[in-house]
């Protein structure tokens, strides 16, 4: 919406340049202007109405045909929009045309050959390449559609049409459709965006252990929702921690905002006073310096909301959004609606932090200075990729060389070298214990495999690892119940996974739940 | 009455078609047959055929003139029918008319109970009456007989034709199958004769067009030749007894008889040889007895070679470095044409590849021009066009074919060559393999090692043997690496080490495992066992971390490995940069169809780096390589993005795209830098660290120094300002002698060629020319300090290029020597003039110490010291790259220590001219000084990794020549002016010899 900001401000400049011109002119330009106000301000149907007049009545005039050319883009409808930008001048429209134009080329070029689906209730059109990634294409409504209706229970909203959701490739193609770029997306793990009125998620597929990729879908869509909202008046660190606290909404209450790797992190910043100000946030969370320093400032915002919610319930986070909507500075909003100084507020914030007795993990140190989302990069090994997250340099060691061995079918030998580096770092280093519980499984030890692999998932359920090892351990000792648990924490991190959309499948026909098994067996082909 | 009338005319017609289409094969039969049988030989068997079709013609006249209309027009039904079709308004009334007359149709329709005598008499009354009208000439009208009619008039005038354009051969036809007299037996029973038959022979020889040679007339001949297949012969002779017929009998099986014209005694046939053959003469005297002579004569082949061709090639077996263009040339030769060349080489999959290659005055000839006999021409083959595994043979030929089209186009094949493509960094790579390869069997060793148990004697034995292969595998990886140039010496050493430790441990376990043989139990005893699990241990720690040492080395030099490729991918993008320049210039099309070959280079360079770097450990890359750093894919879609702009003929537009790529190309070489000093940073602190510290204390030094340049360089500003003031009047003096040695030095300067010597030469001769420039401005805003300042630049420029092009010309091949010594020549003239120049511009200025105040004279006695203290600072630093060169990554320890040295020299020299007060020379060596720091902190980046230099990058690359290409030459030539002298008939008085034997052996 930033190029519609632009716009508004380009067209407000050629009119005050301009001076008087004929009642047309000036209509046009008076048109123009609230056009573009409404596109700013997610104000889409608005917007509509005012476009589709200005297309009746000045359909040739470079500001008509570029708004249009907004609408068709904001539709997805990425061609046309390049076709109706046809023949201007990239510095027509104060520049908007050439910068759309390539960001409506480029899009279309990466999302050619896309299919489209629809969620079960309709609310949702998901455009995806087709191949691998349909296993996730009616997850993902299912989950789109369960925060639609959470949505509405918090804030009352309902999105008035179709909300479209891209599921790009690569990062690269993330950064093909939009201002983002792909060193950006890596320093900060970026993976999702929600930006020109629909929501971008690269594909889990894209990566070495898959991702939150639900939670991730669905905090974007609350950045959808509290944008129309507010009229996208909700500044960047707001938006984060409402988006952070909600995106757990579509399977239940908003309870622990925190992954345990947050907390640690939350907790050692606290400790070490070395918070992100609130003002470091702007313009994008994507713009921090690595994705530590994202992963804290989430924390640190979504703590925030839910101190408010804490404090006000959604009552009083409604009330936020609206003081902002009507123009409030957000902090003022906040103040007001906690009915105290901002200072005050940031004072009680601190005081819940404290009060919540935040907990530091040193066997989760490693994970919390790494980052989070391994993009796929090559085709090579990838036992050993995250194995520096493991914190003795000697443990690292003898990882990696149960990692090498492990990768060359000598998992014996692997599970030796795995066991010396867990005598260094103990059973809760993820990274250890996870690989050393998925080798026992290898061994049919599974026993010691769910040992090493049940508190895994207790400190993070965002690790696949453990989780898939579960899943599969349990099958094997003819536990489907709990299998088709551990397997579902995983399908919300990795569902590119054939063990986990295979076992899942398997655990689902053992357990009598048909329909399901149906679904992830058709999923378990798709992916294997 | 009627019917009956239409019958016999349906008859009569049937009859006349039949009896025409008769005639019609009769007239044809009549002239083909005897032709038939002058071509065949056989008189009898073309009879034969002619009576077997004149029969079967009858037989089929017979039957549809005759047989047929009879059956088929019998019945007065079939005839009404017939008349019910020509006239559908009488059809129905006289069908039913027949019918109902007909005998036997009463009792069917009294049956039927309808039956009425005068209704049938009426109709049929009133059907006659209808009928009336009609007739029968209409009712069968002769228009069908038009066209066999016209068959034998086609027949007719075929007979007519051939009897008058061929009446002896017809005749000869005849006569050959009506004649009865040749008997059973060989040649038909005739009487052998021990004489010829025949005088003396007149050969008239039709070779194929292919051959291009004109007919040829052998007179007085004896009847045996020698012929290409193909040929026709005719032969004309006089019978020497009377003769009323005359065949050529052939050897051959079957005994073929060719019938001969006979004409008042003279004798004469043609026939066409394809294969070698014995033939007679038969005659049949007036009184019918027939006589065959007993000697035969005898037509042989001569054959039409296979051509043959000559490939030369820079060798036999050879090794190219990078997608170069290989010099090749070909000489090929055939006895009558030469119609196509084809450059085959295997391809991956061992299937032959071949492109047609050009063939002098083959296909490119003008239409109806006669193939070449011979030719020679040189080639480059591009190896960018072909994709060659790098390491891999690939042998290759030339083939050339012939014209024949007799027997089919025959091929003749070159000697094989074989080439490897293989640069430095190629067979690098094939020692990094070989390292993978010993870090594959490490990790093996040690997988087995930890997991065998102690008291198992047996199963220890392979793992022995395998440890102590490994050994050895080391052993022969120290020597390869030890001669390889991109090998680090680090690596060298820690292999070697590697090695020793592991033979150390391998000799303890020999001498335990014998002991344990000894014993010959299956299970070992408790202190042997316990001795033997102490060995393993040992084994295993050593083991852990070789296998991490290993994979770190191959991790590293796999990423040096890609850098090197960025390396190489920058030379191509630099050599793309000048020839669009160049192109847009000039619009040749040689330069375009270099852009075009650099861009598939190019290509193919990139689709390298990303089949490498994608087979790279994930960890590797997703530890220490971004996505930046990885934008292969898009590279290549953005060049071929560059293609197809260059292909549309927007060269602007090709070469903006090009820009664009080359910086995301450059940007990728950046990020795959800080990936490989990350991964040492990781992998190799100790050597890291010690490297970034030399690096960082460099940088320092190197700001200090261009802290004390910039000093040096307000001294001379302010010298420069008041010396303009006080020597305007001498300027006034001296300016044209200067502007005169100016202009001569600017002209000696133009004669250095503008491109071609390479990028750094290139580049120095542009800051000479500036210079010069300057020196005008300097010299016209009567500004002689700076104007001076300036000289010497340019005279040290024009030294350092004189450096240069002396060390390249030692280096480079012939085409960059030749192209060298004009650059050469043409600065050694100008040096003489600059350093006049820089003369006279010396006693022009007034002395710094004349002009300069205390306060600046003083400051420059301070820089001075200040400069001692950094030269020393820079010793130092020389002195400790060189000191712990061996600890610091590749050689950049060296490279460092050089660059280093050569900052000092500048520095002292720095010194000298601050002590000596001349703020111009003092700063234009501080300045030296700093940029030569800055470039040994530059080079010691690519120094780490072994950085290859990737040579010249002139518009053109250089192909791999041919040594002595020329030499070859002579003796073709001389193969050509004998083929021309053939051609023309007229021979160089030292052909004629030659000419003759040619012919000689053409018609033996």
């Amino acid at each position: 919406m930033r190029a519609a900001r632009c716009l508004l401000l380009s067209i407000a400049s050629i009119a005050a340049i301009a001076g008087p011109r004929a009642a047309d002119a000036r209509n046009l330009e008076q048109e123009s202007l609230r056009a573009a106000k409404f596109l700013g301000s997610w104000r889409f149907e608005e917007a509509r109405e005012v476009i589709d007049k200005l297309a009746a009545d000045e359909p040739t005039a470079p500001e008509t045909r570029y708004l249009r050319a907004e609408l068709a883009f904001l539709d997805g409808n990425y061609g046309q929009a390049v076709e109706l930008l046809e023949g201007l001048k990239p510095a027509d429209v104060g520049g908007n045309v050439g910068e759309l134009r390539a960001l409506a080329a480029s899009t279309r070029d990466a999302t050619k050959g896309f299919s489209t689906a629809r969620s079960s209730g309709g609310h949702f059109a998901i455009a995806y390449p087709p191949g691998k990634d349909e296993a996730i294409v009616e997850l993902a409504g299912e989950v789109l559609e369960s925060a639609y209706r959470a949505m509405n229970e918090d804030f009352g909203y309902q999105a008035p049409g179709v909300v479209r959701i891209e599921l790009l490739s690569a990062p690269s193609d993330l950064a093909r459709v939009s201002t983002l770029t792909e060193k950006e997306i890596e320093t900060t793990g970026t993976i999702a965006l929600c930006k020109y009125g629909k929501l971008m998620v690269v594909t889990p597929r894209a990566t070495v252990f898959g991702y939150p990729w639900m939670d991730t879908m669905v905090h974007e869509y609350v950045h959808y929702v509290v944008s129309r909202l507010s009229h996208d008046r909700v500044p960047v660190w707001l938006q984060e921690g409402l988006a952070r606290f909600e995106q757990v909404r579509w399977r239940g209450p908003a309870l622990r905002p925190l992954s345990p790797v947050e907390e640690h992190l939350l907790a050692t910043a606290l400790k070490a006073n070395d918070l992100i100000s609130f003002d470091d946030m702007h313009p994008s969370m994507a713009k921090l310096p690595s994705q530590k320093a994202a992963a804290l400032a989430f924390a640190e915002v979504a703590t925030m909301v839910a101190y408010l919610h804490q404090q006000q319930g959604y009552e009083g986070l409604r009330r936020i959004i609206a003081g902002v909507k009507a123009g409030r500075n957000a902090r003022r909003a906040v103040a007001d609606a906690m009915n105290q100084k901002w200072d005050g507020v940031e004072r009680g914030w601190k005081q819940f932090l404290r009060a919540a007795k935040l907990r530091t993990s040193p066997a989760l140190a490693g994970r919390a200075q790494s980052p989070r989302i391994r993009f796929k990069k090559g085709e090579g090994e990838t036992e050993n990729v995250g194995a520096e997250e493991v914190a003795s340099g000697k443990a690292r060691k003898f990882t990696r060389l149960g990692g090498l061995l492990r990768a060359r079918g000598m998992t014996q030998a692997a599970a030796v070298e795995y066991e010396k580096a867990l005598a260094l770092v103990g059973p809760s280093d993820p990274f250890v214990a996870g690989k050393l519980s998925r080798t026992y499984l290898e061994l049919e030890n599974y026993e010691r495999s769910i040992e090493l692999a049940r508190p895994l998932l207790e400190i993070d359920e965002t690790d696949a690892t453990p989780a898939t090892t579960l899943g599969l351990a349990y099958l094997a000792t003819n536990q489907p119940g709990d299998a088709a648990g551990a397997f579902e924490l995983a399908l919300r991190v990795s569902p590119f996974d054939p063990a986990v959309r295979c076992g899942l499948a398997d655990a689902y026909d053992r357990l009598g739940r048909k329909p399901l098994a149906a679904r992830e067996r058709k999923a378990c082909a798709l992916v294997r | 009455m009627f019917l009956a009338g239409v019958r016999l005319r349906l008859r009569r017609r049937a009859l006349a078609r039949s009896g025409l289409y008769f005639a019609s094969s009769a007239i044809f039969l009549a002239v083909a047959a005897p032709l038939a049988a002058v071509a065949s030989g056989s008189g009898r068997g073309a009879a034969w055929v002619a009576g077997l079709l004149a029969s079967l013609a009858l037989a089929l006249a017979s039957a549809a003139g005759l047989i047929a209309p009879r059956l088929r027009w019998r019945s007065d039904r079939a005839v009404a029918a017939y008349i019910g079709r020509r006239e559908p308004r009488v059809a129905s009334d006289l069908l039913s008319a027949v019918e109902l007359g007909a005998a036997g149709a009463a009792p069917r329709l009294a049956r039927g109970g309808a039956f009425s005598p005068a209704l049938v008499a009426a109709l049929t009354e009133s059907t006659a009456m209808r009928l009336g009208g009609l007739a029968a000439t209409d009712i069968v009208p002769r228009r069908p007989l038009w066209r066999p009619v016209r068959a034998a008039g086609v027949a007719a005038a075929f007979a007519l034709l051939v009897a008058a354009l061929a009446p002896g051969r017809l005749s000869l036809g005849w006569h050959a199958l009506i004649d009865r007299s040749i008997g059973p037996g060989r040649f038909g029973g005739a009487e052998s004769s021990a004489v010829p038959l025949v005088g003396d022979l007149e050969i008239t020889l039709r070779y194929p067009s292919y051959t291009g040679r004109d007919a040829a007339v052998l007179a007085n001949a004896s009847g045996d030749v020698r012929v290409v297949p193909g040929t026709r012969v005719r032969l004309e002779t006089m019978a020497l007894e009377p003769a009323s017929a005359a065949w050529l009998a052939f050897d051959e099986e079957g005994e073929k008889l060719q019938p001969l014209q006979v004409a008042l005694g003279q004798l004469s046939g043609e026939f066409e040889v394809r294969a070698p053959v014995k033939y007679r003469f038969l005659l049949r005297g007036p009184d019918g007895q027939r006589r065959v002579e007993s000697a035969a004569r005898s037509i042989e082949i001569e054959p039409d070679r296979e051509p043959r061709v000559e490939l030369h090639a820079p060798a036999e077996e050879l090794d190219v470095t990078g997608l170069k263009r290989v010099e090749l040339a070909y000489v090929a030769e055939d006895d009558y044409g030469l119609t196509r060349a084809d450059l085959v080489w295997d391809g991956p999959d061992g299937k032959p590849r071949r492109v047609q290659i050009e063939l002098p005055g083959g296909d490119a000839a003008a239409p109806g021009a006669p193939p070449p006999r011979s030719a020679q021409n040189k080639l480059f083959w591009d190896l960018a066009d072909v994709p060659l595994q790098p390491g891999v043979r690939v042998a290759y030929h030339i083939e050339v074919f012939d014209n024949d089209e007799v027997s089919g186009h025959k091929a003749g094949r070159s000697k094989v060559f074989t080439l490897r493509v293989l640069s430095p960094r190629e067979r690098h790579e094939r020692l990094i393999e070989l390292q993978r390869e010993l870090f594959e069997n490490l990790t093996r060793a040690l997988g087995g090692r930890l997991v065998v148990d102690q008291a198992d004697g047996a199963a220890h034995e392979p793992l022995h043997r395998d440890t102590a292969g490994i050994v050895v595998e080391l052993g022969t990886a120290v020597a390869a690496l030890g001669s390889d140039r991109m090998a680090e010496k680090q690596l060298v050493r820690v292999l070697g080490e590697m090695r020793a430790r592991l033979d150390k441990l391998v000799r303890r376990e020999a001498r335990l495992l014998k002991r344990a043989a000894s014993r010959g139990k299956a299970k070992l005893p408790g202190a042997l066992a316990a001795q033997v699990g102490g060995s393993d241990r040992a084994q295993v720690a050593e083991l852990e971390d070789d296998v991490l040492l290993m994979a770190d080395w191959v991790d590293r030099q796999d990423l040096e490995n890609l850098l090197a490729i960025s390396d190489e991918i920058k030379a191509h993008r630099e050599r793309l940069a000048k020839l669009f320049e160049e192109y847009k210039r000039s619009k040749s099309p040689e330069i375009k169809a270099e852009i075009e070959r650099e861009l598939r280079a190019l290509e193919q360079k990139l689709a390298e780096l990303e089949r490498r770097g994608g087979r790279m450990p994930a960890d590797v890359l997703d530890q220490f390589v971004n996505s930046e750093a990885m934008q292969a894919k898009k590279s290549e879609d953005c060049l071929a993005e560059v293609r197809r702009l260059f292909a549309s003929g927007d060269v602007e537009a090709a070469e903006r795209r090009m820009r664009q790529c080359a910086a995301g190309l450059d940007e990728a070489a950046r990020s795959l830098e800080h990936s490989l000093d990350d991964l040492r940073g990781d992998r190799f602190s100790e050597q890291q660290k010690k490297f970034d510290e030399l690096r960082s204390e460099i940088t320092d030094l190197a700001g200090d120094q261009q802290q004390l340049a910039g000093e040096a360089g307000d001294i001379q500003k302010r010298y420069a300002e008041k010396a303009g003031d006080l020597m305007r009047e001498q300027m006034e003096k001296n300016r044209d002698q200067l502007n005169e040695l100016l202009g001569r030095l600017r002209r000696r300067v133009a004669q250095v060629p503008d491109a071609g010597l390479g990028q750094f030469i290139d580049e120095e001769m542009g800051a000479v020319k500036a210079r010069l420039d300057d020196i005008q401005r300097l010299l016209a805003g009567g500004d002689l300090a700076e104007a001076l300042a300036m000289a010497r630049e340019a005279e040290a420029g024009l030294e350092t290029v004189e450096s240069e092009l002396d060390a390249a010309l030692e280096e480079d091949g012939a085409e960059f020597r030749k192209l060298g010594a004009r650059g050469m020549d043409a600065v050694e003239h100008a040096l003489p003039v600059a350093r006049k120049l820089v003369s006279e511009l010396e006693r022009a200025t007034p002395p710094p110490s004349r002009v300069l105040e205390r306060e600046d004279l003083d400051r420059l006695e301070r820089l001075s010291r200040r400069q001692q203290a950094l030269q020393q600072r820079a010793q130092r630093l020389a002195q400790r790259s060189r000191d712990i060169a061996d600890e610091l990554p590749g050689e950049s320890g060296q490279r460092m220590a050089e660059r280093l040295g050569e900052a000092g020299q500048r520095m002292d020299r720095a010194q000298q001219r601050m002590r000596a007060r001349d703020p111009s020379g003092a700063r234009q060596e501080a300045r030296e000084a700093a940029e030569k720091l800055a470039q040994a902190k530059e080079e010691a980046q690519g120094a780490a990794r072994q950085q290859q230099s990737q040579g010249r990058s002139g518009l053109r690359d250089e192909p791999v020549r041919i040594p002595g290409a020329d030499e070859y030459r002579a003796p073709e030539r001389f193969r050509e002016d004998i083929l021309d002298a053939m051609k023309k008939g007229q021979a160089p008085t030292p052909y004629r010899d030659m000419v003759k034997r040619y012919y000689e052996e053409l018609i033996r």
